[in-house]
């Protein structure tokens, strides 16, 4: 599958590469200058070059709470997608024709349907006059119905069924992946269904999971319309903080270097990860 | 196998979630055609003939008695095409700043505040008094921009939960509504008036010290939520879960009408705040007087009837008439000079730190 030369192939590659660059190279470059331009009050930043954009993230303590807000928010989604998504990924990986289809095709319609679909969806569910609570009232759990939105728990609960194709999908290819001889091999050896799970299944589909936290975790930190819609304007997040700073005081260095931050963040999540299955490969228990 | 999968996901999430993103800009229209000048000599009645204008404004109710009562007229007598760009303000004043010299849209409708400060910033034309419905308009209405319309930002109430009526702004005060309260967030026109309205009732000094005037608002709190979406917002009034809001009173009036258990007071301490639509034109547009007459029909009396007679806008030219019954829903007559004029050069030089305390102090109040 790899190649150390390059062949003729490879210039299909320009395509994906000018689109890569026009759409996504220039525009980073210009984020990134922007970030260290001065708010004029006005839409257009001005010079000189500055970096109090990041010096007033760290001075004011909203900032950081923010972000420890919004990883708080993005770890729990991806321990409780991670919980839900394995059991149905071990499912699906064991079965075979038209019932698996149909399980792919629900898994992956939230997908289909759109975000904002989806937490209009959730909306409707959790308001106050919602199937939820209507639901609860009609079995006499509860008296009053109970304030479910604009609180962190709405929106980990938005983002953990918005995300859960995310997981579900490279799990269950890391499980459909163990072949079925390593199985066998541990069965003709005497090893019983549990210590054969702990063992071989478990270990052999980390990598799906931890491709599937990534996605998981990354989309979280960068979520923007499950905190407006299913917080109602209470559960700021970086998101939240750069559409404010960008869109309503047009202080685009200050969204700019938000921007970025976050990106340095989510960086610095991909050697985390490869660390984690580093020590898998090397024989590591879980 | 496993990478594919990933970036196939990856492109997925991408597209989903710009999917939600707003509508991509028309495309600015085109001059007109060569060879318009003979054309332009056999259609003398039609002289905009094959011209498009691009307009920006806001949808819903607005949308369709615009269209009624100046876009199919204008289009059937002149000849031209008009297109409406419809969205909220805030994402129309991005583009005009960012598109000055080359504007996709020629006429922005646009809050007291923003076209106000587009003309100051010069990304949008001055006012020309030339137009021949100008004169007609109150003095606040041309000044700014081109008043379409006048808001009163009062209170709206649940009168069957709310017991003893709402008069004043200190009103909110009262310790059987904490809790019970919403606002629009800040910034924006409406949150900006609320932190006005406070430091004015309790004789607060916004300048010097706005963290009383945030501490005070914070009194009210935890707040059930910020709202953006009048439908819910009125959902929750009659669920009983917000007991008051601070709302304009056109939009009330609007859900009153519908049946919603409300009523819409003009508070005193210090009145009701007076805010405006207005009409703004771009200062680069290639269609400019297009987009004046355009602007002229819009504060026409007809337009202005059809207004305030449809979905109750406060008209903002002095000649419009209407029944009593309409009147008595709108700000009217000798009621325009009880509105309360903002100052808003506080709130706009301080927006900044404004936005960090309101975050910070209102949003979080327990």
């Amino acid at each position: 599958m790899f190649r150390a030369k390059y062949n003729k192939m490879d210039a299909m590659l320009i395509p994906l590469a000018l689109l890569f660059f026009i759409f996504f190279v220039i525009p980073f470059i210009m984020l990134l200058y922007n970030s260290f331009l001065t708010y004029t009050g006005k839409v257009e930043p001005g010079l000189p070059i500055t970096v109090q954009n990041y010096i007033k993230f760290f001075k004011d303590s909203y900032y950081p709470a923010v972000i420890g807000r919004t990883f708080y928010i993005s770890i729990v989604t991806t321990l409780m997608v991670t919980v839900l998504a394995y059991p149905l990924a071990y499912f699906m990986a064991g079965i075979k024709g038209y019932l698996k289809t149909i399980m792919l095709v629900l898994v992956t319609l939230p997908l289909i349907s759109g975000v904002m679909v989806q937490n209009m969806g959730m909306y409707g569910m959790m308001t106050n006059y919602g199937t939820i609570n209507l639901f609860l009232m009609a079995l006499h759990i509860i008296e009053e119905p109970v304030q479910l939105l604009g609180n962190n728990i709405a929106v980990i609960i938005g983002l953990t069924q918005g995300f859960l194709p995310f997981m579900i999908l490279p799990v269950m290819n890391a499980l459909q992946a163990i072949p079925e001889n390593v199985l066998q091999a541990s069965e003709s050896l005497g090893a019983n269904k549990v210590r054969q799970f702990l063992h071989i299944t478990l270990p052999m589909s980390f990598g799906g999971c931890i491709a599937g936290a990534v996605l998981v975790f990354g989309a979280s930190l960068s979520s923007y319309t499950t905190p407006t819609i299913l917080g109602r304007g209470k559960c700021q997040v970086i998101g939240t903080v750069v559409y404010q700073q960008a869109m309503q005081l047009f202080n685009w260095p200050f969204a700019s270097s938000i921007a970025m931050l976050l990106l340095l963040l989510i960086l610095l999540i991909v050697p985390i990860t490869k660390i984690l299955s580093r020590r898998r490969r090397e024989g590591g228990v879980l | 196998m496993k990478k594919l999968l990933c970036l196939l996901l990856a492109l997925i999430v991408l597209t989903s979630l710009t999917a939600c993103g707003e509508k991509p800009a028309p495309v600015p229209s085109s001059d007109p055609a060569p060879g318009k000048t003979t054309e332009d000599e056999a259609n003398v009645d039609k002289p905009f003939e094959g011209e498009t204008l691009v307009v920006g404004v806001w949808g819903g109710t607005i949308e369709k008695v615009l269209r009624e009562s100046v876009v199919e007229p204008m289009e059937e007598e002149l000849g031209c095409s008009i297109e409406l760009v419809l969205g909220g303000s805030s994402d129309r004043v991005v583009k005009l700043y960012t598109e000055k010299d080359n504007p996709s849209m020629d006429v922005y409708g646009l809050n007291i505040r923003e076209s106000a400060d587009a003309i100051i910033n010069g990304v949008a034309a001055p006012v020309n008094p030339e137009l021949s419905n100008f004169d007609q308009l109150y003095d606040f209405a041309q000044v700014g921009g081109y008043g379409q319309s006048i808001m009163a930002y009062g209170i709206c109430y649940n009168n069957e939960l709310v017991t003893e009526p709402i008069t004043s702004w200190k009103d909110l005060w009262r310790p059987e509504l904490k809790g019970k309260i919403a606002f629009s967030n800040f910034p924006g026109s409406e949150g900006a008036a609320i932190i006005y309205v406070t430091a004015e009732a309790w004789g607060l000094d916004l300048e010097n010290d706005p963290d009383a005037v945030f501490a005070k608002l914070a009194e009210l709190g935890p707040f059930p939520f910020f709202y953006t979406n009048l439908d819910e917002l009125f959902l929750e009034i009659e669920q009983g879960n917000v007991h008051a809001a601070a709302i304009f009173n056109s939009y009330s009036n609007d859900y009153i009408a519908q049946g919603f258990p409300c009523t819409f007071v003009y508070p005193s301490d210090p009145g009701a705040i007076l805010a405006k639509d207005t009409w703004v034109i771009a200062k680069n547009s290639k269609h400019m007087a297009l987009a004046e007459e355009f602007v002229n029909r819009c504060i026409g009396v007809e337009a202005q009837t059809a207004y305030a007679e449809e979905i109750f806008f406060s008209p903002c030219n002095k000649n419009v008439k209407v029944s009593d019954e309409v009147a008595e829903k709108l700000v009217y007559g000798d009621d325009v000079s009880s509105l309360v004029t903002m100052e808003w050069d506080v709130i706009t030089e301080n927006e900044e730190e404004f936005t960090e305390k309101w975050n910070r102090m209102v949003v979080m109040a327990k």
